[in-house]
């Protein structure tokens, strides 16, 4: 154990002398306008190490490699803010701040989850819950950037339906946990598909696509039933079909994605500018401040992983995906760890939505999938985004720690 | 200019300290597999049926019960499907019930939840009776 702590404490030394070295050549290069700049970026470093420090005091047998991770996740999409967009450093270094706050709070909240499984009309809660906060932005909501997926409060940006998709997993964990005869799930699959297409008139089809799949898999993970499985893949092939010829902006982005080349001052220049970036980094990278990632847009959001690509190379890029990889991996493994069915359905839920997550957008902005705008989790700008992934770590934290709970217990009994 | 330089060198530098930050998540991770084979490996104890027909080596976690997920596997309907775990703290080896139909006795007093176990005792699983030898 003790080594354990040792070899965490040195990957956290790494995350801040990465932190130094990159700050130090950013601030040379575009120099900070502000002492508040300057303020804000100190206390990063310091945030991190007493968050990593008090993880260590009061999870003893938590999942600290998860802050580790996140550390190091949250490092570089600074680093990357600050290079492309510098007056929005403060702001996400405000988002981390109550991130981790949050963390710690959905720790302790989820460790007792036996109650969000016992609470009364727990299901009818949830869904309702999940369908006000999917529905708002269609009736009170704001567009932006061609979907009109935003609620906004005094200038405030708010996404619904990042906290829906927590709502909505323990919807279906606790669902699935009690109902599982093919009548249910014919239910179930009617429930999702209203879902699918309140986000269809939103035009966010990058949440349509996570919420049918995250449904799907844990129908799956519930029933071990490969006939619900393969009519749901079927679903999904015949709706994205549909939606081609339905919708004119799926047919841009997937005429973009065949062949980028086609219109590249008008339709496809999203996808052409990230190819550019990714393919001018190379090996090593351009090196901090030396590239163009200003060329491509949405850069601070959606379009992260190619600023990163470029500005650290093919090693740099290669590094972001095998830290979340290993955030699965952990995911996982609490969800096998559970003790009882419902905390591992939530736990496989939460963990399937947030690689699944993870992986549309950086499939898309390589081009290997059709390009849907999702948030990097941790290392995109944007509050929700942020805050909801601190929150999902933070629940299976709580969701593994509830397991050790027992053994603790288990041993003061000798 | 001599930022140029300078970025041109540091970035070998920042690959450097993330892979080097790489490697310390991936050891970190290899320890915690490390650490569940450790439950895997083989102790001196054994679990033998008093009949003598069959003796079982124990582990550091042992589960018996009816279950083939068992590492002791009885084939007894008295027995539930996962029935008892024995666990080795130190040196000693503690008996745990997992809430199971028919019950675990030590000695023929039926356990709580969690009993020690020391040499020669008799345990009862249902209708199947076994000896602890350390």
């Amino acid at each position: 154990m003790e080594e354990y702590i040792k070899t965490g404490s040195k990957a956290m030394k790494n995350v801040f002398w990465i932190f130094v070295i990159a700050f130090a050549l950013l601030f040379i290069h575009n120099k900070p306008k502000g002492f508040d700049t300057i303020y804000f970026t100190l206390a990063f470093p310091i945030l991190i190490y007493i968050v990593y420090y008090l993880h260590v005091r009061l999870f003893p047998l938590g999942e600290i490699q998860f802050i580790i991770l996140t550390s190091f996740l949250t490092e570089m999409g600074l680093i990357m803010i600050y290079r492309v967009a510098p007056d929005l450093l403060i702001k996400q270094i405000v988002w981390i701040g109550i991130g981790f706050t949050l963390y710690f709070i959905s720790s302790y909240f989820s460790k007792h989850y036996d109650w969000l499984y016992k609470l009364k009309y727990g299901e009818l809660i949830y869904f309702g819950i999940t369908m006000v906060l999917i529905a708002s932005p269609l009736i009170f909501g704001e567009e932006i950037g061609g979907a009109k997926n935003w609620l906004t409060f005094d200038g405030i940006y708010v996404q619904p339906a990042e906290a829906a998709k927590i709502i909505y997993i323990l919807f279906l964990a606790k669902y699935l946990s009690s109902k599982r005869e093919a009548k249910d799930i014919v239910i179930l699959g009617i429930i999702t598909l209203i879902i699918v297409g309140i986000f269809a008139l939103e035009k966010d089809l990058g949440m349509a696509f996570l919420f049918y799949v995250t449904t799907l898999l844990m129908i799956f993970v519930a029933t071990s039933n490969l006939l619900y499985t393969a009519i749901g893949l079927g679903a999904l092939v015949v709706g994205g079909i549909i939606s081609y010829f339905l919708f004119g902006h799926v047919r841009v982005r997937i005429e973009a994605w065949l062949n980028p080349w086609m219109d590249v001052p008008g339709k496809t220049y999203q996808i052409v500018q990230s190819l550019f970036a990714i393919a001018a980094g190379g090996f090593f990278g351009t090196g901090l401040g030396m590239g163009h990632p200003e060329y491509i847009p949405a850069v601070a959001t959606d379009f992260i992983f190619s600023a990163i690509s470029e500005e650290f190379g093919f090693l740099g890029a290669v590094a972001i995906i095998l830290v979340y990889f290993v955030i699965m991996y952990r995911g996982i493994k609490v969800a096998l760890n559970a003790k009882d069915e419902f905390g591992a359905l939530v736990a496989t839920g939460l963990i399937s939505m947030f690689s699944l997550q993870v992986f549309t957008i950086i499939g898309g902005v390589i081009k290997f999938i059709p390009l849907t705008g999702v948030t990097l989790p941790f290392v995109s700008y944007g509050g929700s985004s942020m805050v909801m992934s601190f929150v999902t770590l933070g629940m299976l934290n709580g969701i593994a720690l509830k397991e050790e709970q027992q053994d603790v217990q288990l041993k003061s009994q000798y | 200019m001599y930022y140029a330089i300078a970025s041109q060198i540091l970035k070998y530098v920042l690959i450097f300290l993330i892979y080097l930050f790489l490697y310390r998540v991936f050891k970190i991770v290899y320890m915690d597999i490390k650490g569940a084979r450790y439950e895997r490996q083989i102790t001196s104890a054994k679990l033998s049926f008093l009949t003598g027909e069959r003796t079982f080596n124990l582990f550091e976690v042992t589960t018996i019960g009816r279950s083939e997920e068992c590492d002791i596997v009885i084939e007894s309907p008295y027995v539930s499907a996962r029935h008892a775990i024995i666990r080795k703290r130190g040196k000693r080896f503690y008996i745990q019930d997992l809430n199971s139909t028919n019950g675990t006795f030590v000695n023929g007093k039926r356990i709580k939840r969690i009993a020690k176990i020391t040499n020669n005792d008799v345990i009862t699983l249902g209708d199947v009776e076994l000896k602890f030898i350390l």
